[in-house]
């Protein structure tokens, strides 16, 4: 069996990166930012860092109440981005080939097999949306691994590359009847898990509940300017961006610290009330997630118009990004949310910036 | 004749009453007269009856203290009370001998008056008349001619001397007085009284000290990252968390009275900033001097301790 490789784009030289026009380039992500803002109230961190997760190619995993607008937010971030768009929603019976292959009986009563979600648009397919993916069974998770990895699957002997896609997936936290948890490999493979809370200001709630724009969600959508962003020239503009950003020796230092910090809190001298912190922290803060960290700074940075990555912008993206890479021991799992956000905040108050060794 | 009889013995009788009514009288109720001793105190009450319109002069009630060189009086109580027409006076004087007399001797306590007053009368005097006893010598002074004996016999022996424990009273003051030391360190600690005062910790001041040391060296880009450093530091612990540039505001609004200070703080953030993340310590030297540092790091710690 052989598997053919086709279309998979170069990685582009240095001298390509002289060719991208950041500057303009963070006016189109502002504009798509603003844009963005006029079709979903009251969400102005999530559409930070949604941006901030565009422009660093960086998979993303909605989380939050019923009908807080997370399917409104990404459908119209998906029409802001350009590109094809694909969704599939996550049921128990859902299996890996649903993803791939579409199956059914054609007219001349022969079993017909075609491209399914995955494949349909080709190497167009710019935003995956992955709904309620905790209802879906362990081995369609796996296939996500693949597809968030690689950016590439493999259907029909041969290998389909996704070079534009960006996942997005979404978990409904209030239920957990005939679902299944995300195992850590996949979570690890997202760059930001964003909590989606629904407005508390009470002008925000007030036009939510009384503005007729939010009530019909496919208008709402289509108020979006389509491709504010090109999907195509997404990749090589985030990788310009990392090329461009400057980090210091200093950041490095610091940015060891808080992994240190993260790890062993008791040796960094954390505290967190009633935990007992020698056995807080079982695990996590993977590699992967420090560089995705450093790759999600970057792109803050560059967004709030600065060539080095500063502590400030670490700090803006961290619990979007390491959070659910921390691992507790199980006795503090029910309590996750409000103890991570702990350590993280605790985190941040005791890792001195700029270090003082050398 | 008879009735005259009668009449002038009833003109006597009431004249008489009249006449007793009138004139204080005197009844003085001794103690024994012999068998006193020196320092024995002697009680004499006197009951002066007088008219019930009539009362002492009380400034003729003599007051307590030494009469002459061996007697003393030592309390005089007056009390009144009235007993038909007449008032009485219950007047107990007590004194007290210092005469030590070398053989039994007569010794004699002077009369006292007291002067009665009654309106729009003349004033008559009431006396307790003067009154001896005899006092005796306390010992004998003469030894026995025969010589036995010597001041020893002359002399009874005096009570041995018994040493009262004090061991109650000692532990009771050790235990008081360490009480009273601990409550005291309570209190001083509950007030925060020295030695557990303590001052108000000045973090810019300490960097202060840090960039003029600084400072005073050669001027090299290590010098310049501590005195950088030191100042993160101290706006670290003075907010009690790690403050980065983004955190003005709130350290501001924490530490308001480093507001008039705003720019330059701001300042030093930025060129913080460059030297530490853009890499560009030169740039930063230029821009903020060493020199400029001890000048911010000072007005930092006037600030701080004008609140202090």
């Amino acid at each position: 069996m052989s598997v053919e490789r086709i279309g998979r784009p170069a990685a582009p030289s240095p001298s390509e990166f002289a060719t991208v026009d950041l500057a303009h380039w963070r006016e189109r992500a502002r504009s798509f930012e603003r844009e963005l803002g006029q079709v979903i109230a009251g969400q102005k961190r999530a559409l930070h860092l949604m941006t901030i997760a565009v422009f660093a190619r960086g998979h993303v995993l909605l989380e939050g109440d019923v009908g807080v607008g997370k399917t409104t937010l990404l459908r119209a971030a998906a029409r802001g981005m350009g590109g094809a768009y694909e969704r599939i929603e996550g049921t128990i019976d859902l299996m890996p080939a649903d993803f791939v292959y579409h199956t059914y009986l054609a007219e001349d009563g022969r079993p017909r097999v075609e491209p399914g979600p995955v494949l349909r648009h080709g190497s167009d397919l710019a935003v995956f949306f992955f709904n309620e993916i905790n209802r879906a069974r362990p081995q369609v998770h796996s296939l996500l691994l693949r597809l968030m990895a690689e950016r590439s699957v493999t259907a029909f002997n041969r290998e389909y590359p996704l070079p534009h896609l960006q996942v997005f997936a979404d978990r409904n936290r209030i239920e957990r009847e005939e679902t299944f948890e995300l195992p850590a490999a996949a979570r690890d493979r997202f760059l930001m898990e964003i909590g989606i809370e629904a407005p508390q200001d009470l002008e925000t709630r007030r036009q939510l509940a009384f503005d007729s724009k939010y009530h019909d969600a496919d208008a709402l959508v289509a108020t979006v300017p389509e491709a504010i962003l090109d999907h195509v020239q997404l990749g090589a503009v985030a990788k310009a961006i990392q090329h461009s950003v400057h980090t210091s020796a200093a950041l490095e230092r610091y940015v060891l610290d808080l992994w240190q910090a993260v790890r062993y809190p008791q040796t960094a001298g954390i505290s967190i009330p009633g935990v007992d912190m020698a056995r807080f922290v079982q695990g996590g803060a993977s590699p992967r997630g420090v560089s995705y960290l450093l790759r999600a700074a970057r792109v803050a940075a560059w967004l709030a118009g600065r060539s080095m990555v500063v502590p400030e912008d670490l700090r803006d993206v961290f619990v979007e990004t390491m959070a659910h890479r921390i691992f507790l021991d199980p006795v503090y799992e029910l309590r996750r949310d409000a103890l991570v956000r702990g350590l993280c905040d605790a985190l941040f108050e005791t890792v001195a910036a700029p270090s003082d060794g050398a | 004749m008879i009735l005259r009889v009668l009449a002038g013995a009833l003109f006597l009788v009431l004249g008489n009453g009249v006449a007793r009514a009138d004139t204080p009288t005197v009844h003085v109720v001794e103690p024994r007269s012999v068998g006193y001793f020196i320092g024995d105190v002697l009680t004499r009450d006197a009951d002066v009856a007088v008219a019930d319109d009539a009362k002492i002069d009380p400034a003729s009630i003599p007051r307590p203290g030494p009469l002459n060189y061996w007697l003393e009086l030592k309390s005089v109580d007056v009390d009144e009370y009235v007993r038909g027409v007449r008032k009485h006076y219950r007047i107990r004087l007590a004194y007290q001998t210092f005469y030590a007399p070398l053989e039994p001797r007569k010794l004699e306590i002077p009369a006292i008056r007291f002067r009665v007053l009654r309106p729009e009368r003349e004033s008559t005097l009431a006396v307790v008349p003067s009154w001896s006893f005899i006092s005796s010598p306390l010992r004998e002074i003469m030894p026995e001619k025969n010589g036995e004996g010597g001041p020893a016999k002359l002399l009874r022996a005096d009570a041995p001397v018994s040493l009262s424990s004090t061991t109650l009273e000692r532990t009771s003051m050790a235990i008081a007085g360490v009480t009273a030391v601990v409550a005291l360190l309570l209190l001083a600690h509950h007030l925060a009284l020295w030695p557990f005062h303590r001052r108000r910790r000045r973090p810019f001041t300490q960097a202060m000290r840090t960039v003029r040391r600084e400072a005073a060296k050669a001027a090299q880009s290590a010098n310049y990252r501590l005195a950088l450093l030191a100042l993160h530091r101290a706006f670290d612990e003075a907010s009690q968390r790690r403050v980065l540039a983004e955190d003005l505001d709130s350290f501001l609004v924490a530490r308001p009275e480093f507001e008039s200070l705003r720019p330059d703080i701001e300042r030093f953030f930025q060129t913080s900033r460059r030297a530490f993340f853009a890499d560009d310590m030169l740039g930063s030297r230029a821009e903020l001097t060493l020199s400029d540092l001890a000048t911010f790091a000072t007005s930092m710690s006037e600030c701080e301790r004008a609140v202090a």
